[in-house]
């Protein structure tokens, strides 16, 4: 590989890992649960 | 490499490798479907097809990033990526399924085009749990979609291998959407942790890998050499290079391979002309210099594929002195011929 590329390269690996950690812990974060609270309803019985 | 034009130059390595990927790719469906039945017995094959083609694309993705650094750090991982092209137009394919798949399932049934749907049915754009996650998906099957177009060695040619490689980096930025489309779509509908843990170890691993490289990467560019006589750089003894293969210094910041072959010595540019290879980290085979990559090969003293191929890179003018093998810094114009060092003359004179 070529020295510019080399270093494209090398830049895009120094910042995509971080940005990609930062979005996917937050991701995780936000996370709600999907199911209703009421653990009484089963809403698959209403499909 | 070839007078006669075929469309695809198929050999014995390539069949393997594309009948293991298909392979692959029908037990991963298969398993993922089936075990999906039985897991969710509710869910519907529609659903269980859109997730197992989906899931197979990220995976895929992620072996295909995988390769380039595994084979900077270890040489047994080439095989690999001889065909990579195929493993991403296989991508490409089952992103596409997956994409179609999806927008007949979400969108085919509305009042509005399905294509308007994908972008107007969900326009929170600002709450990353709701996030109009399809959008990303969309834009990141254009990319796999470019790069799948401008696959083949044609496309290469046509628009220079700088100009190919820097369009086939966009597969970073395509990477990126798909893990953000994974992010604010599925891992948030979807409660398993299962997928939450597959993917940060997905990511952990392509982080790592690239970085791994990077770093031996760069301790190859700050390698010092030594200046000796008359503008010539100090390389290593003529012991340091094994017979029909190369080391590989950076000459102010462009790499250079020196090897070593029948008594003789030759330096030329590390880059090779396809796809840009590591020319000193292939070996001389048949008197040529033959790429690891793809085997594209060059003559060691010129630079110069050999008739009836035009391919040419920068050579560079090397000496002996004593045991120490010395390399002129100043690359010639591709395919000019430059007589190489003789090492047993030149220890004769040396003991002399």
């Amino acid at each position: 590989m070529i020295q510019p590329l080399r270093r494209t390269h090398f830049r895009i690996w120094a910042v995509l890992p971080v940005l990609l950690a930062i979005l996917f812990l937050t991701g995780i974060f936000v996370r709600q649960p999907t199911l209703p609270r009421n653990e009484n309803v089963h809403w698959e019985e209403y499909k | 490499m070839s007078v006669q034009y075929q469309a695809i130059g198929w050999n014995r390595q390539k069949k393997i490798y594309d009948s293991v990927l298909i392979a692959g790719v029908v037990s991963y469906l298969a398993i993922f479907t089936g075990a999906g039945f039985v897991i969710y017995p509710t869910a519907t094959a529609e659903t269980l097809l859109i997730r197992a083609f989906g899931t197979l694309a990220l995976l895929l993705l992620h072996v295909i990033l995988s390769i380039g650094p595994l084979c900077r750090l270890d040489r047994r991982f080439l095989p690999l990526l001889y065909n990579r092209r195929h493993l991403g137009v296989t991508t490409f394919v089952v992103a596409l399924v997956h994409g179609v798949f999806s927008i007949i399932q979400f969108h085919a049934l509305g009042d509005v085009s399905p294509m308007v749907s994908l972008f107007i049915s969900n326009t929170r754009y600002n709450s990353l749990a709701n996030f109009p996650f399809q959008a990303l998906g969309f834009f990141a099957l254009l990319i796999l979609f470019a790069m799948a177009a401008t696959s083949h060695d044609f496309w290469l040619q046509s628009l220079s291998a700088p100009v190919w490689k820097r369009i086939h980096m966009m597969v970073y930025f395509a990477y990126a959407l798909l893990v953000a489309h994974v992010i604010v779509g599925a891992l948030q509908s979807d409660t398993n942790a299962a997928l939450a843990v597959l993917l940060g170890l997905g990511l952990m691993l392509v982080s790592v890998l690239h970085m791994l490289a990077a770093a031996e990467e760069r301790r190859i560019d700050n390698l010092k050499v030594r200046a000796a006589e008359q503008g010539f750089v100090e390389v290593c003894d003529v012991e340091g290079i094994p017979e029909k293969r190369a080391v590989v210094i950076s000459l102010e910041g462009e790499r250079v391979g020196v090897f070593r072959y029948d008594g003789k010595i030759s330096a030329i540019s590390n880059v090779c002309r396809h796809q840009n290879g590591p020319l000193g980290e292939g070996r001389i085979i048949d008197g040529c210099i033959t790429c690891p990559w793809h085997g594209y090969q060059y003559l060691p003293d010129s630079g110069a594929s050999p008739p009836p191929f035009t391919d040419k890179v920068p050579t560079f003018r090397t000496r002996i002195v004593g045991d120490k093998v010395l390399v002129h810094p100043c690359p010639h114009e591709p395919g000019t011929r430059l007589e190489p060092a003789l090492i047993e003359s030149s220890w004769v004179r040396a003991i002399q």
